[in-house]
């Protein structure tokens, strides 16, 4: 059973061009893409997420991982894929899920996987109906259980996390993965992580997994988080991947800002980034666009998540330096409001919190920085 | 001869006492305390020292001395400001301008003029510098070192008064003292002044001196890759590592977190993985005894500087990466003032933009000239 290291870890979500990329060993220059694999990559990072649905749907057998060979020490999460089945269903894309299938490939090849949820975009009791039956089905068809398996809460407000948590809480499982959304919501979700904590629920301290965040504010405000608890917790996203079909590529150690480089002039004469991939990446291989650049911009991509996150962790040790270190990135006053938050859930409930700092929890609208063509005319 | 690159190039100013790196046997974690010998944690192939002090410390071949290698640049200030500094307490330094001419053709590739910055009398400073000059010029021995002439002025009329004072001197390029350094304007206005004027070799020889804030990194980067221009710029900003446990957060020279006596010891690690970084442990920084520590901080700011200074180089040649990057780190408008006024130069002339920009480019009670140029453009006032 894997042991999720302590503090607040970033899991890469790894699409099936990424995994295809680690499954046939693709090299530039004599690196490999499997970062994993010790070594033998740009750079090495040992947790994974990868979507159960997709690869169930597409691999004959069970054996993922032995396949991948993937080493022991890694951690490899499975994302059952409620939030990928949803989305086909909106679009009215006639998908067939095997909830069972889904959850045999978790139990034989992942160290932790989410249940089936429905998550509620427009219909928050269907949802909530819908992934009790799928958890109903995970739990009674359990076969291994040194493998994890997390509960999941979802919820908009306040009062969806009370109704959805009333109906999923006496299920038996190893943990929680939260959900909630919008995203860019960040204090909702910490209010939601307290809920839990609120309600007894110790497994939280070693087995907590956000869905989809990756945003600066996210990072820092989970960071706070796990500190204050001593806590192991994980979140995912594949908002790196956007080099693959934007190429877009980050500034170094930026995760907010970057430039969409095929709607740029393509005329820099090097990387301006002494990242390992960028290190060992001529700029003329990027400006093909052909099948390795996306790749190489992505993995750019995926160790400024990386390391951003291990930075802002080293800073939350100490308070003072991770003020300074909001300043500069002109987040300092969620990092105000969260230790509010945190210092008055040591001496009253979530509820008040709740009433208390109650406009931060209202959804903010996605704050999205898009190049811009604005100075392409200088 | 050294040929400098086309962009422009930070050359960290090394010259006080306090830079450890200059002691033979320091080693830490079995690296030197330096930043150009194969027993560094990095090299850097450019270095400027002030020479009244290497003249002060008895070192007659910096390179053999301090293991300097004969491939690497190395900028020699004459110590103009230094010695005016010295005059300003009542102090006599002592050394000759022939002792300092020839510590520089001894040692450097490239070398300023003794200058004599006009912090309280224009006209005697004018006057002291160009009887410096004059013994520089006609007491040169090498012709490969590259000698630079200087350049002051708080104003554009003194910038004329001055030039016009100078500019017939035979030297190799162009330094330019503008002050006060975060003025990015008036150092766009020098630039240009001296291109206005075809100043000599002003395109592959230009030096501003001690500047290394990201406006300037940002400006300089804009100018050389308009004009192709070869330029360096120094600064000794990154001791602050050493003089104040500063430790630069990575990729930023703005904000940084220290690591004095009154830090908490609360951190589990470094939040860095900067080629320094890598070699230490948490502990290392925390340190208030090791002189391991302060030389770890100093190299971890300077290699901040360097790499700053290299990505903004390396985008500028985009506009649109460069624009996407100045916003990220909140200095849009900066790029664009910078944009209009170099663009309004060559339609208009210097003077044209500096008659319109005058207020925003001279006092420093101005205390945002960024806003006050943006009320110029936006009231119609740059046309």
């Amino acid at each position: 059973m894997k042991i999720i290291p302590k503090g607040s870890n970033y899991v890469p979500a790894v699409s099936s061009h990424t995994l295809k990329c680690q499954m046939t060993n693709m090299m530039y220059n004599d690196i490999g893409f499997r970062f994993f694999d010790k070594g033998n990559s740009f750079f090495d990072y040992d947790m994974q997420l990868i979507n159960a649905y997709d690869i169930s749907s597409s691999e004959k057998d069970n054996n993922h991982r032995s396949r991948m060979n993937y080493p022991d020490d890694m951690v490899l999460i499975g994302d059952s894929g409620g939030f990928q089945i949803m989305m086909a269903n909106k679009k009215g894309t006639s998908i067939n899920i095997d909830p069972i299938k889904i959850l045999r490939w978790m139990e034989n090849n992942a160290d932790i996987g989410m249940n089936l949820d429905s998550p509620p975009t427009d219909n928050f009791e269907y949802s909530l109906r819908t992934s009790i039956q799928n958890f109903e089905l995970f739990q009674n068809n359990r076969e291994n259980y040194i493998f994890k398996l997390y509960n999941i809460l979802h919820g908009k407000s306040y009062n969806d996390i009370i109704t959805w948590y009333s109906h999923v809480k006496d299920f038996d499982f190893d943990g929680w993965a939260i959900g909630i959304r919008p995203h860019t919501n960040t204090y909702l979700k910490i209010l939601s992580f307290l809920y839990l904590l609120e309600h007894g629920e110790e497994s939280i301290y070693q087995n907590t997994h956000f869905f989809g965040i990756s945003s600066m504010d996210n990072m820092i405000a989970l960071s706070m988080l796990s500190k204050k608890f001593d806590l192991s917790l994980t979140f995912d996203s594949s908002t790196w991947a956007t080099g693959y079909r934007f190429s877009d590529y980050y500034f170094p150690l930026d995760v907010r800002h970057k430039s969409r480089l095929g709607q740029t002039k393509n005329s820099m004469k090097s990387l301006p980034c002494d990242c390992p991939v960028c290190q060992s990446t001529d700029i003329k291989e990027i400006y093909k666009y052909d099948t390795m650049s996306p790749s190489l911009i992505s993995y750019h991509n995926l160790y400024q998540f990386i390391e951003t996150n291990r930075m802002i962790n080293a800073l939350a040790d100490d308070m003072q330096a991770l003020i300074q270190y909001g300043k500069s990135v002109n987040e300092n006053i969620l990092i105000s409001d969260i230790v509010n938050i945190l210092n008055d859930f040591d001496n009253y409930n979530t509820e008040y919190i709740y009433s208390k700092y109650k406009k931060l929890f209202v959804p903010k609208p996605e704050n999205r920085i898009k190049p811009t063509n604005l100075f392409r005319s200088w | 001869m050294i040929v400098l690159p086309k962009q422009a190039t930070f050359v960290p100013a090394v010259s006080t006492a306090e830079t450890r790196w200059k002691e033979k046997d320091f080693i830490f974690k079995g690296k030197d305390s330096k930043f150009f010998t194969p027993e560094s944690v990095f090299q850097y192939p450019y270095l400027l020292t002030t020479v009244p002090y290497e003249i002060d410390k008895q070192t007659p071949d910096f390179r053999e001395a301090y293991g300097y290698p004969k491939e690497y640049c190395l900028i020699a200030d004459s110590g103009g400001f230094q010695i005016a500094k010295a005059q300003l307490g009542g102090q006599d330094i002592g050394i000759t301008p022939l002792q300092i001419l020839r510590w520089m053709e001894n040692n450097a590739d490239i070398g300023m003029n003794l200058d004599s910055p006009p912090w309280t009398n224009f006209d005697k400073s004018l006057k002291t510098s160009q009887e410096n000059f004059t013994v520089f010029q006609n007491n040169r021995e090498n012709y490969d070192f590259k000698l630079y002439n200087v350049l002051h002025g708080k104003t554009l009329p003194e910038m004329i008064k001055w030039y016009s004072g100078v500019k017939d001197y035979e030297f190799d390029g162009w330094a330019f003292g503008a002050r006060p350094a975060d003025n990015i304007y008036l150092q766009i206005i020098g630039y240009m002044f001296l291109r206005e004027n075809n100043a000599a070799h002003w395109e592959t020889n230009f030096h501003l001196f001690g500047v290394s804030g990201i406006k300037n990194m940002l400006v300089l980067a804009m100018l050389s890759h308009e004009f192709g221009g070869s330029m360096t710029f120094d600064s000794s900003s990154y001791i602050t590592g050493m003089r104040y446990r500063r430790f630069y957060f990575p990729k930023d020279i703005r904000y940084g977190i220290e690591f004095g006596r009154d830090a908490k010891k609360t951190m589990q690690s470094i939040p860095c993985r900067c080629p320094v970084c890598r070699r230490l442990e948490i502990d290392d920084l925390y340190s208030q005894e090791s002189p391991g520590a302060y030389v770890s901080l100093l190299l971890h700011d300077l290699y901040q500087y360097i790499e700053v200074n290299r990505m903004i180089n390396n985008m500028v040649s985009d506009d649109i990466v460069f624009m996407e990057y100045a916003k990220s780190v909140g200095e849009e408008k900066t790029v664009r003032i910078a944009r209009i006024i170099i663009d309004q130069i060559q339609k208009k002339g210097v003077s044209h933009v500096y008659d319109n920009f005058r207020h925003s480019m001279v006092l420093r009670d101005m205390s945002n000239p960024g806003n006050n140029m943006m009320s110029f453009i936006s009231s119609g006032e740059i046309v």
